[in-house]
């Protein structure tokens, strides 16, 4: 795809902002740390305090790196998502999936009593919970895509996705009514959604998922540009829809399940991020808007989870609310800027 | 047309075309034969909902015939793979690009895609087709546009150059000039007959604008509830 011109000070203006943006989220926590320890216990040095050198590498270190795999991983499930829907309302929690991902670990957290003891200790282990968030919204976009190839018009899709939303949680619902008050707030504690849990274990496998996730969306790069023109035409020029279809949703599912799994269900990243990409990078080539919407999915999830933090307070607000506190009204600001939201 | 590039570039044999569901079979058609030569424009009438998009869907291979076969430079449909078929034949259709956020350039760009590697990197072979197909239709003060702020003639414009980028013997236009006036309609046609002078394609559109089509066309091919019929120009 020909584009109108290099978008090279774009990119480095991006990732200038996403090296400031990363420092300053190091920086700044409950506890206050000088920038100049920050920066020496961060690449190995001798800081004055030991307990500065184990918050900055055991706690800020993965928590800022755990946000950029977030951030990054969920805008570019948002992205595909609203390529392969052709709807620009589409991302992984708009289509049930990140409803989908929290079935699983509903069934996995609170189910877990009914294994009792020994077992439910298994199950809870930080594998169990990725793959069970990540089959439940495979689950789930299975469906809405099963039932996608039966319903042409993308609008009706959007609302199905949006039952499958509503089912799987009338189903956490009931499970939640049977299970104990422990369980319970387990639960809600993930579905708060949290940045700072991850760790350097969690963190490796986290990245192995998201890479493979971004790996297949890579490859996905000329189809999905194929797809700006809808179905029909990218069939005509050659393109296979069915592997595509496939690889997209791999791709997503692996995204958007495994962040979910350990992040907790993460709102509004997915859907705002491309929109926003979309105002400063003017073309559709996802040539450059997939790593564009990596690096400012990145950014903004910093940045949401330094304000979530609180800085110099003992209190930490849930990642999950920040998202939607400050995306919704940016979604809001285009609709009410440009009436109308293209993709 | 001389004798000697009757080259058949896409055959009709005994193709009957419908709908298959799980409950029944609607054929719309009696058994269609017709063959086309290199370089002819051929008009596809017939009045609403007598199959022209059918028959245009069948022989673009984006719905099965229920009989018979059809041949693209003697090659069976059935027997081509997606990308083989996106090297013979290219299409322009009725409805709009899904995102109508993707600029001129952007969209006829793509029409490279059969040719361009994983990525789709376009080499300075693809950017001079894609300049000639841009001012074939001259769009070039449209170029750096977004779709959503072009108008219905300018978009069929630009749809047209796609699918001269993809540089296919044969191009299958479906209704071309429709919601366009006059002037348009008639810009479009005569396009299209340069474009089968100048560059040898092929071409196949259906159309409601009979009298142009007439006028233009080599053949034409006409649907009616009975029968559908290949006629030649008389001079």
């Amino acid at each position: 795809m020909e584009t109108q011109k290099s978008y090279k000070l774009h990119f480095i203006i991006l990732l200038l902002l996403l090296a400031i943006a990363f420092f300053i989220n190091i920086g700044l926590g409950s506890v206050s740390i000088p920038f100049n320890e920050t920066l020496s216990a961060l690449f190995g040095g001798e800081s004055s305090k030991s307990s500065w050198e184990f918050i900055i590498q055991d706690y800020r270190l993965p928590k800022a790196i755990t946000a950029i795999l977030a951030g990054g991983g969920l805008a570019v499930s948002g992205l595909l998502m609203q390529t392969l829907f052709r709807n620009p309302l589409a991302g992984p929690f708009v289509l049930g999936l990140s409803s989908g991902a929290s079935l699983g670990v509903a069934f996995l957290i609170l189910g877990a009593g009914l294994f009792g003891g020994a077992l439910g200790g298994l199950l809870l282990s930080s594998w169990s919970l990725v793959i069970a968030s990540a089959l439940g919204s495979f689950l789930v976009l299975l469906a809405v895509l099963s039932v996608s190839f039966k319903v042409k018009d993308t609008m009706t899709l959007l609302i199905i996705g949006l039952m499958f939303g509503s089912v799987t949680a009338a189903i956490v619902s009931v499970l939640s009514y049977f299970s104990n008050a422990e369980q319970l707030q387990q639960f809600v504690f993930w579905s708060f959604g949290t940045l700072g849990n991850v760790s350097w274990q969690g963190i490796l496998i986290l990245t192995l998922c998201v890479f493979l996730g971004l790996g297949l969306s890579f490859i996905s790069i000329k189809p999905l540009n194929a797809l700006l023109l809808g179905e029909n035409y990218a069939k005509s020029m050659g393109i296979n829809i069915k592997k595509t279809t496939l690889f997209i949703i791999l791709a997503t599912s692996l995204l958007a399940g495994s962040i979910t799994a350990f992040a907790g269900p993460i709102a509004f990243v997915g859907l705002a991020v491309p929109h926003l990409t979309r105002q400063y990078f003017t073309t559709s080539n996802h040539l450059i808007l997939l790593p564009a919407v990596l690096i400012s999915g990145a950014i903004l999830m910093l940045v949401c989870d330094t304000v979530a933090q609180l800085p110099f307070t003992e209190f930490t607000l849930p990642i999950n609310a920040i998202t939607s506190l400050i995306g919704a009204p940016v979604v809001i600001w285009l609709l009410v800027r440009k009436r109308k939201l293209l993709f | 047309m001389n004798s000697e590039n009757k080259h058949i570039v896409l055959k009709a044999k005994n193709i009957i075309i419908g709908y298959t569901s799980k409950k029944k079979t609607v054929s719309i058609s009696e058994s269609i034969n017709f063959s086309i030569n290199k370089g002819e424009l051929i008009g596809l009438v017939g009045t609403n909902g007598i199959g022209k998009s059918t028959l245009l869907r069948t022989l673009a291979s984006m719905q099965p015939s229920l009989k018979g076969s059809v041949f693209i430079n003697e090659n069976d449909l059935e027997n081509l793979s997606p990308l083989e078929l996106a090297n013979e034949l290219s299409i322009v259709l009725t409805e709009a690009p899904a995102s109508a956020n993707l600029s001129v350039l952007e969209l006829v760009s793509l029409g490279r895609h059969p040719y361009t590697n994983w990525i789709g990197s376009l080499s300075e072979s693809d950017l001079d087709i894609i300049n000639k197909a841009i001012q074939a239709t001259g769009i070039e003060a449209l170029k750096h546009q977004k779709c959503f702020e072009l108008s219905d003639g300018q978009l069929q414009k630009v749809m047209i150059a796609r699918a001269l980028t993809q540089d296919t013997p044969l191009i299958l236009l479906d209704e071309p000039t429709t919601h366009l006036d006059l002037y348009h309609r008639a810009s479009i046609l005569k396009l299209l007959k340069e474009l089968t002078i100048k560059s040898k394609k092929t071409i196949l559109f259906s159309t409601h604008e009979i009298d142009l089509a007439i006028q233009l066309s080599d053949k034409m091919i006409v649907m009616t509830s009975e029968k559908v019929f290949l006629t030649v120009r008389i001079i």
